[in-house]
């Protein structure tokens, strides 16, 4: 009896699992359209629910004025490849964003953040572009989302700007030798230590923090999102229990 | 004036005694003949860097037009098909992980913020199911499929012609590559490209080969398997599907001919056996033993009513003359086509270069760019597997994970991260763009309805071989063709699937 009735539930779990898509499905979908539209409105509610109980970050943006200055450091690039230059150099300024210095300089600001949990988690460096690089930070509290990325972006100004006058100096010098105006022995040690510092960037760069105070701050996701995120979950919720649930091949 | 009035007003708009039925068969026979245009040169709305344009949705707004026309005067049902579950299923997930993918709070790339790229994807998805669904309904027998495949031919018989007039330009002194750009460019926003590779009135070569193998070759092909002519004209379809092979010979698209190659092959391997033994059968003479048996009286009877069978028993030179032409124009054109493409260097690469590694490899044969998307869309994916992070924002996310191989030698990649690019990237690969976007619960919802597809086209190929065939190979086809692109705006995509659906959900109901 028992045996049968396990068959049974078996060959029915079997024939529900194996049979195709009908039209008496999508009818049914249709048809419950009050039942979705219901749980649309419960599932916004839910939504905003959830946005005021566990609200998220905020994000402040800050923004960095980027100059390579083209027009001068074109001839001196042996390269003819404009695109290679300028992506090769992009990315070494964004090595800078990234160092340890720049970052560990942010995590000295505040006590309970490390290097490691800024990059992975609070900072946010936008796709470098031609002029303004956006800067990113995201905290619970705006203030300190403002603070953290005001920190960043003067930290990666100062570097890159200390690289370009080391990269100018050590061009200076090597321009001298090339003269014959100094010898190499009065300035080997110079160039040692000027190379030791150096951040490998050209020094026709320049950078200036363009918005530094009273930044944009806004949450990372909206109110709008979160009603609209809990509306389609609770539609596909429902979707998925309408066409996996009742009769709809008998 | 109450709603039912109102719909009464608008039906008897359009006066009875004009046929609803040959204006919508009219509308949609221009859309295949305009599928080729890819990139309409004039369209309102479009940004420049918009370039899955198509001409045929012109006409296929105005076709929607009639046949909404036509189903408030109950002349016809909305189309429907076993397959369109799983679909339904999929764009409802789909808006619901892209409604998730929004508090992931991606950084805007160049401009291109989230919901941006939402709406502009829901977009081209929206345009790829317009043409779905449109040869969904304008299907549900074989004089449907005759009426389309009439138009098909057409625009591929164009087609065919345009690309002769490029291959002039581009191969013989005979005419100017900047004049035949300059035509192309009075309907198309790109004329020929810098390379000499022909693109039909596509934007690109690797688009027009993606067209053929997809959506012309499946029917020419079923066409010589089972001897299904829309025509008097025999000869047609295969005077047609030479030229749609040398076409794609022409554009050197790699992709386009390893998916013909591959299609083909799978084909042939389900079914297309009996044909081709069938072939060798006539070729060399050789009757296997059950067609001996079946036949035999039948061939009998042919040869002695036919003077100049087919056969070779007897002593007719002209019969091995026929067979030796044949083999030579085979042989020939096999040869021809493999040293005329060994000759470019963009397709001998694959096989000349000298690489370091594999990496090196696919920079050295410009396939370099298309690894790095795959491999930084792998990389995204393993950080959102399960929802994805929602439809359209593949490119928010690709350029932090570009490997540090495809830095180096790579110019496709350079111009990209050069802060002078506004390129908003993309995956170059459906499946993995899928998985990016939606997650695993998304790709599988879609592959649910791949198989839906393949269902119906097992169907298919037991009720009538050649939409059978054709089916099967636009499948393969098809989805060969996602592994090399991402868009879902391609009509031909979307067709050749409709117009089997269309068509199989009627056998279904026949048999109910």
């Amino acid at each position: 009896m028992i045996m049968q009735y396990g068959l049974r539930t078996q060959v029915k779990i079997m024939n529900w699992l194996l049979s195709p898509p009908s039209k008496n499905d999508f009818l049914r979908l249709l048809h419950a359209w009050k039942f979705w539209l219901i749980f649309s409105l419960i599932g916004a509610a839910i939504g905003a629910g959830i946005y005021f109980i566990f609200p998220p970050d905020y994000r402040a943006q800050a923004t960095v004025v980027v100059d390579f200055n083209l027009e001068e450091s074109w001839e001196q690039i042996p390269d003819r490849e404009l695109f290679y230059y300028l992506e090769r150099e992009s990315r070494k300024l964004v090595e800078v964003a990234w160092s340890d210095e720049t970052v560990d300089a942010v995590a000295q600001e505040f006590a309970d953040l490390t290097g490691s949990s800024l990059r992975q988690e609070r900072l946010a460096l936008s796709q470098p572009q031609d002029g303004a690089w956006h800067f990113y930070a995201d905290d619970a509290n705006p203030a300190r989302a403002e603070k953290i990325v005001q920190t960043w972006v003067e930290n990666f100004n100062q570097q890159v700007q200390d690289g370009t006058a080391n990269a100018l100096a050590l061009n200076a010098l090597k321009t001298a030798l090339e003269n014959g105006d100094v010898a190499l022995a009065d300035v080997e040690d110079d160039i040692a230590k000027l190379e030791s510092e150096s951040l490998g960037i050209s020094a026709y760069i320049q950078s200036s923090l363009s918005q530094k105070d009273n930044l944009p701050i806004a949450r990372t996701a909206s109110l709008a999102e979160y009603v609209f995120l809990g509306a389609t979950a609770m539609l596909l919720l429902s979707a998925v229990w309408i066409l996996f649930s009742g009769k709809a091949h008998e | 004036m109450n709603k039912e009035t109102t719909k009464k007003t608008f039906v008897n708009a359009v006066p009875s005694q004009i046929n609803l039925e040959k204006i919508s068969r009219f509308l949609w026979g221009l859309v295949l003949l305009t599928l080729p245009i890819t990139s309409f040169r004039f369209f309102p709305l479009l940004g420049k860097h918009t370039y899955v344009r198509p001409l045929a949705f012109y006409p296929l707004a105005l076709l929607y037009l009639v046949l909404f026309l036509r189903l408030l005067r109950k002349e016809i049902k909305l189309p429907w098909s076993n397959a369109l579950l799983p679909l339904l299923l999929f764009f409802i997930f789909t808006v619901f992980a892209t409604a998730r993918g929004a508090l992931l709070a991606p950084i805007p790339l160049y401009g291109n913020e989230y919901w941006g790229r939402a709406i502009r994807a829901f977009i081209t998805f929206g345009i790829g199911l317009s043409f779905f669904f449109a040869a969904l309904w304008m299907h549900k027998d074989e004089n449907d499929l005759r009426h389309s495949l009439k138009w098909l031919y057409a625009g591929l018989f164009i087609t065919i012609l345009w690309v002769g007039v490029q291959a002039i330009a581009l191969h013989t002194p005979l005419l100017k590559k900047g004049q035949v750009s300059a035509w192309q460019e009075l309907f198309s926003v790109r004329g020929l490209t810098k390379v000499r590779r022909v693109s039909g009135f596509a934007f690109e070569a690797s688009w027009l080969a993606g067209q053929l193998v997809t959506l012309y070759i499946p029917w020419l092909f079923a066409s010589i398997l089972t001897h299904f002519r829309v025509t008097n004209y025999k000869w047609l379809e295969p005077l047609l599907l030479i030229g749609a092979l040398a076409s794609l010979l022409l554009t050197f698209s790699r992709g386009g001919m390893l998916i013909a190659l591959v299609a083909t092959g799978l084909t042939v391997l389900i079914s297309g056996r009996k044909a081709i033994s069938r072939g060798f059968a006539w070729f060399f003479n050789r009757q296997d033993a059950e067609n001996a048996k079946k036949n035999s009286e039948r061939i009998k009877e042919k040869t002695k009513k036919t003077p100049l069978s087919w056969r070779l028993g007897g002593s007719k030179p002209a019969h091995y003359a026929t067979r030796a032409l044949l083999l030579l124009l085979i042989i020939a054109m096999l040869w021809g086509g493999v040293t005329f493409i060994s000759q470019q260097k963009y397709v001998s690469r694959l096989w000349t270069v000298e690489a370091t590694g594999i990496s090196d490899y696919f920079i050295q044969i410009n396939a370099g760019g298309r690894l790095t998307y795959i491999w930084a869309a792998a990389k995204v994916y393993t950080a959102h597997p399960i929802l994805g992070t929602g439809l359209g924002s593949t490119g928010l996310y690709l350029f932090q994970e570009y490997p540090d191989w495809a830095m180096v030698n790579n110019p496709e990649v350079a111009r990209q991260l050069s802060p002078t690019t506004n390129l908003y990237p993309n995956a170059k690969n459906l499946y993995l763009r899928l998985l990016v976007e939606t997650g695993v619960v998304g790709f599988f919802i879609l592959g649910s309805f791949l198989f839906a597809i393949l269902a119906q086209i097992g169907i298919a190929l037991q009720r009538n071989k050649f939409l059978g065939i054709g089916g099967l190979f636009s499948f393969f086809a098809i989805v060969s063709y996602y592994l090399m692109q991402d868009s879902f705006a391609m009509a031909e995509l979307w067709v050749n699937f409709g117009i089997v659906l269309g068509i199989t959900e009627h056998f279904s109901q026949e048999i109910s």
